[in-house]
């Protein structure tokens, strides 16, 4: 069957790879319509859209989920979309859960492979904190989804696109005082957990924060970067958050990590389940993070960490 | 001089994630049957609600969607000082998911029983975690959302909130009333004592049927979202114990299995 997309990026310039998921639910003779607050510039007009929705009302503010509402709820009016995907932004999450309200849609957030069939619009999604995962439906149309991550893969510029228009949007913003004040940005950060190919992290196996050396010293034989959980940052305060892998922390994909004294809570485990290789070091034999490693060391880590330390590094010396 | 300022909190009692376990024969979950409680950042809302009755005086009403098993929820929140609990009780066998509960919510809070100064929600609950249902609510009302608050912080009808967006964390004022929602950092959940418990379980706990709020057919003519083959991801680990009698032994024999891995010495 076909579908009738309204694809909304609040982004400036709007994602190029949010059209073309977009494009690819629409299915064949699907329609692809872009929703845009691009006041300065018309956006680029190539590639799968068919048809862009641009608010140009000087009172827009791009910042506002209660503003993007508006202007989607005015472009479904116009497009009458069967679907209405956003990305994962908190401001267009906001949009799509106060827009669908506006018509009793069923909405999914986060949708990961998300696809239409006749019985419904499908997505897979984490569930119980991320601890497991499962596959969403709603039932009829339109269905409002937001995706869970950025989308990033773009198709063939080239497409032989249908004549693509251009349409002004005029939109009823509310008219409830409502001011962004200021903003103070996020400092930047010390690590960068995700791109990281190799992690040693630390628990509450840790006693003091003058032993952070000792993990600081193997993290640097292995060429690693340093991760936690969520007692050595959020709670103690020992490492900055940047370094806190788990739920609400940084999920890591590194080719190794290392577990030291990390009991192994549901919520750091999420975090590091997509590591290829896992090293847990714990004195506790019964530690739940044993079940999620491939290699097990039973041992205290004040005694095993300097060991290994000495023993990288002399392995490196020796080379 | 005593406030008539009314703070709502809306609690879902919730799968409660640690405590749920795969069928093991089939790997996947049944959350229908599955363990619940008060979902985790609602208890933060509630907690934000009980300090601003203390400092502003006031009323703070915690409402729940569910069957009468969420009662459970509503004790919690009353525990932890919330002074009423009004439960808005769907159909017998009818199923709620977000969208559902959020229709509820918005017919009760617009309802003239349901009036509030703040409404405050968890910015997602502890299982599902659409995100969805106070941002909905406000948009029912005609009011103003401010979700993922970290901080707030009411003078008068105006309220300031702090709310934390992926590049930073911006100060917002808007007009009471208005809905928030909150994460785990607001604020750290009062454990609740003996005698909270106690009292909370003597307080009654008042049910409105969804059916007397919402037109027939009593809710969303659309079928409620499944969710199907919920399980958890399986990845497999080798799980082997690495030998040695002393710490050199095991560090050399650990030196050596990363090396065949492909991920020794930097």
């Amino acid at each position: 069957m076909t579908e009738r997309v309204l694809c909304v990026s609040s982004r400036a310039p709007p994602s190029p790879a949010l059209s073309w998921v977009g494009r690819n639910l629409a299915g064949e003779g699907g329609q692809v319509a872009l929703l845009v607050a691009d006041l300065e510039a018309p956006p680029p007009l190539s590639g799968p859209v068919d048809r862009t929705y641009r608010v140009t009302d000087p009172a827009f503010d791009r910042g506002r989920g209660d503003h993007w509402a508006a202007a989607i709820t005015e472009a479904a009016r116009a497009f009458k979309p069967t679907i209405v995907v956003t990305g994962p932004s908190k401001v267009e999450q906001e949009a799509l859960a106060r827009a669908a309200a506006g018509l009793s849609a069923p909405v999914i957030t986060k949708g990961r492979r998300v696809r239409a069939a006749a019985d419904g619009v499908h997505a897979e999604r984490d569930l119980l904190s991320g601890n497991a995962v499962g596959t969403e439906t709603a039932s009829g149309r339109p269905v409002f989804v937001s995706l869970a991550e950025e989308p990033t893969v773009t198709g063939e510029a080239g497409r032989p696109s249908s004549a693509t228009e251009t349409v002004s949007l005029a939109v009823s913003l509310p008219t409830y005082r409502f001011r962004r004040v200021s903003m103070q940005p996020k400092p930047a950060q010390e690590v960068d957990l995700e791109a990281a190919d190799r992690i040693v992290s630390v628990g509450r196996g840790l006693q003091r924060k003058e032993d952070l050396p000792l993990v600081e010293a193997l993290a640097t034989a292995l060429g690693a970067a340093v991760g936690c959980t969520r007692p050595i940052a959020a709670e103690s305060g020992w490492l900055s958050d940047d370094h806190w892998v788990g739920l609400t922390g940084h999920r890591v994909r590194p080719s190794l990590y290392v577990a030291v004294g990390i009991s192994g809570a549901a919520q750091h485990l999420v975090g590091m389940r997509d590591s290829k290789l896992v090293v847990a070091i714990n004195k506790d034999a019964n530690a739940p993070i044993f079940d999620q490693a491939d290699y097990q060391v039973v041992g205290d880590l004040y005694t095993i960490v300097p060991e290994l330390t000495r023993q990288l590094t002399a392995a490196k010396g020796s080379r | 001089m005593a406030s008539n300022r009314r703070w709502t909190v809306a609690v879902k009692h919730g799968v409660d994630v640690n405590l749920t376990r795969a069928d093991p024969s089939t790997g996947t979950i049944d959350l229908a049957h599955a363990p619940r409680k008060t979902s985790d950042f609602d208890r933060n809302a509630v907690e934000e609600a009980v300090r601003l009755r203390e400092k502003l005086g006031g009323t703070v009403r915690a409402v729940s969607v569910g069957p009468a098993s969420s009662r459970e929820a509503l004790r919690d929140a009353m525990a932890l000082g919330a002074d009423e609990a009004v439960l808005l009780v769907p159909p017998a066998g009818a199923a709620l998911d977000s969208r559902g509960a959020a229709m509820a919510l918005a017919a009760f809070l617009g309802s003239p029983d349901g009036g509030f100064d703040l409404a405050l929600f968890g910015e997602g609950s502890t299982d599902h975690f659409s995100g969805t249902v106070g941002p909905w609510v406000a948009s029912m009302l005609g009011l103003p959302s401010v979700c993922h608050v970290r901080k707030l912080a009411v003078d008068g009808t105006l309220l300031t909130a702090f709310r934390d967006l992926e590049d930073g964390v911006e100060e917002i004022e808007t007009a009471l009333p208005a809905i928030v929602t909150v994460g785990q950092e607001i604020n750290t959940p009062r454990l609740p004592t003996f005698m909270s418990t106690l009292k909370a379980s003597k307080k009654e706990v008042r049910e409105v049927s969804i059916e007397s709020l919402l037109p027939p057919p009593g809710g969303p003519a659309l079928g409620p979202n499944t969710l199907e083959s919920v399980r958890i991801p399986a990845i497999p680990r080798k799980r082997l114990r690495v030998p040695g009698s002393d710490p050199a032994g095991v560090a050399a024999a650990l030196i050596e299995v990363l090396r065949g891995e492909g991920v020794g010495p930097a």
